[in-house]
Parts: structure tokens; sequence; C-alpha cells
């Protein structure tokens, strides 16, 4: 267990043999969800870590009419709570698939972050890219039209699954509905398959069967105005 | 002469009259730049425009021939786009919306 997380954090900075085994010393208790299943709630004070070792997650919150906003998917290897550390949580996550989680006791985590600075350093630095992807969604948000919006929901999903490691042929699992991009990205479920269809009849996708598969990977560029810079997927760690 | 899918329009405009809430709903038939989705009316309430509906085309499957809200106008500005299964069930719906609100008035010159 956690060889993903070993993964991830290593990807936000190197990290010694000693740091390795650590984390993969941690204790865990796994756990399995079905899609949908709530995998930690919100007004919840958690005392584990959740690690997404397979499957995909998402962040959402709902207002009390019922409309739903989604602020992030998750990608296996990362952790779906990590201000669970520090903070109650302030939204839900949710399996978008069938969930293997690792659940790390918090007075573990805090024990390996506390003798292990180089674990500390790429955890944090983790936490900084969640908001620079945060950031990246209020960009498209406020500013880029639908098809824009779609095809770069698809560029940063396609990139982050092959960073884990996820791609084989230009095929990555992806099992959203329309209802989930639609609530990911402030659209109709109308506008949302409107534009599906155009991307598809365009020949830069094809999304069926919970898999996204990149035809085209310019022209899904384009069309998004995807620049992967604020992934921080290649920068040098500082 | 304008082409929306199999149909020709030729823009011979037959707008309908409906009364709603004791409001003077009008529809006026319309193609709208959606692509499939182009057959569309506009939705007057006592004069204002107020909405914009387009008929759902073949490619939204379970929803095909519903009619969706494209734009709202004052009170029903906003993210919420809802599909209705028939016309009057949309100018029902969007005249509950206005119910409680003051007749329109030009601003004053």
């Amino acid at each position: 267990m956690l060889t993903r997380l070993v993964e991830t954090l290593a990807r936000h900075g190197p990290l010694s043999p000693e740091d390795h085994d650590a984390i993969l010393s941690l204790p865990v208790t796994s756990r399995r969800f079905g899609a949908g299943d709530d995998l930690i709630v919100e007004g919840d004070a958690p005392s584990q870590c959740r690690v997404l070792e397979s499957g995909q997650a998402f962040r959402h919150r709902t207002l009390p009419d019922g409309r739903r906003q989604i602020m992030a998917f998750h990608v296996p290897g990362e952790i779906c709570d990590a201000e669970g550390l520090l903070l109650t949580m302030d939204h839900t996550v949710t399996a978008l698939s069938a969930c293997e989680v690792a659940f790390v006791p918090h007075v573990a985590m805090d024990a390996v972050l506390d003798a292990h600075p180089r674990v500390m350093r790429a955890l944090w630095r983790s936490s900084l890219v969640e908001s620079a992807v945060s950031r990246e969604w209020m960009m498209g948000m406020g500013r880029r039209t639908a098809r824009a919006r779609i095809a770069h929901l698809f560029c940063e999903v396609f990139l982050r699954m092959r960073a884990a490691g996820l791609v084989e042929n230009n095929r990555c699992r992806f099992p959203a509905t329309q209802t989930h991009l639609s609530d990911a990205l402030g659209l109709s479920v109308v506008h949302t398959n409107r534009v599906l269809q155009e991307l598809r009849g365009e020949g830069l996708i094809s999304f069926r069967g919970g898999e996204l598969n990149v035809l085209n990977w310019s022209g899904l560029e384009a069309a998004g105005e995807f620049e992967p810079g604020y992934l921080h997927l290649n920068a040098k760690h500082r | 002469m304008a082409t929306c899918g199999q149909i020709r329009f030729s823009f011979v405009l037959v707008s309908a009259r409906i009364s709603a809430n004791n409001m003077n709903m009008t529809l006026e038939p319309i193609l709208v730049a959606t692509g499939d989705d182009c057959e569309g009316r506009l939705v007057f309430r006592d004069g204002w425009l107020v909405a914009v509906l387009v008929q759902l085309s073949a490619q939204h499957d379970e929803q095909e021939g519903f009619w969706y809200l494209e734009k709202g106008f004052g009170a029903l500005d906003g993210p919420d786009l809802p599909s209705f299964e028939s016309l009057e069930q949309a100018t029902a719906w969007i005249a509950d919306h206005f119910n409680d609100a003051p007749p329109f008035t030009q601003p004053a010159a």
C-alpha cells in the first residue's frame, strides 16, 4: 500500500530512501467505495487521511436548493482530504468510480511529516499545485467559453492521469457523466452535450463508457486554450 | 428562407398568445444559432422579452423534443436552465417566475 502516494509525493520533491520507507511503513487500513459513495463529508473533522489508491473522486459543495458545484477531480495517488490534517472539512469528497482508499491515521502521518522535512515539503508543494489548479478552474469559469472549459478539463485530466501512469494508447478512465461535467464547469447539461458532440464531431476525442480517448491532442489543446504550466508537472523542484 | 434540420422556415411568423397566471405571454417563432437545436421561441411577457426557448434535437436522446431555456432575462437570468416537455409547461414556469414581479416599466427619460 501507499506506493502510489510515494510516487505522487516524489513528483513534488526529491525523497530519500529513508523518506520512502517511512511512508511505506505508515499504518494503513484499506476500504473500498462504490461510485457515488462519500469518502468524507462537509463538517467532518477527520482523524485519518484518505489516500486514493485506485479509482477517481471529486470534491464538491451543494447549495441549499440542490445546485452542486464540483471543485476538483482526484486521480490515484493523491490524498483526497489533506486539509483534514489541519482543518474541518468545508466540502465533501465523493467517489466518481469504484475506489480503493487507504486510511492513514493523522498521528502517524504527523510523525512522518515531523521527522522527514522532504516529505513535508513535497506535501506542501502538492497542496500549492492544487491551489494553482483551482485558480485555473476559476479562470475558465469566469472567462472561457463552454467549449474551451470542457476541452481544458479533458486536457487536464488526461495529463494528470498520464503523470500517474494511467494513460495507455491515449486512453484513460474518466467516468464523469454529463451532469458531473456540467456541475464542474458551471454549464447546463444541454450545453455540455452540445459541446461534447462538437468535440467528437471534430475528431478531437471519444468519450464513452467512462473512458476518455484523446484522438487529436494538439486540436484539443487549442480548443481548450490549454497551457499545462499551472500543473507544474515538469518544473524543477525548488 | 432559412433551414433548421429538415424544416425550412419562410419567416411567416405566427405568434401565439398564452394567458398564464393573468399575464399576457406571447411566443414568437425564430431560428436560434445553436447548431442542431435551432427552432426557437422568443417569449414575451406583456411585450417584454423575458426568455428564449429552443426545442432540443435528436442529439439530446431522451430529451429530444423538449423545450430548453436557452436564455432568461430579469428574474430568469442565472445558471439554472431547465428543460420542459411542452411549450405550455415552459410558459407556465416562466410566468410563475414573474408572478410577484410588478409590471415592467421603462426608465424615465
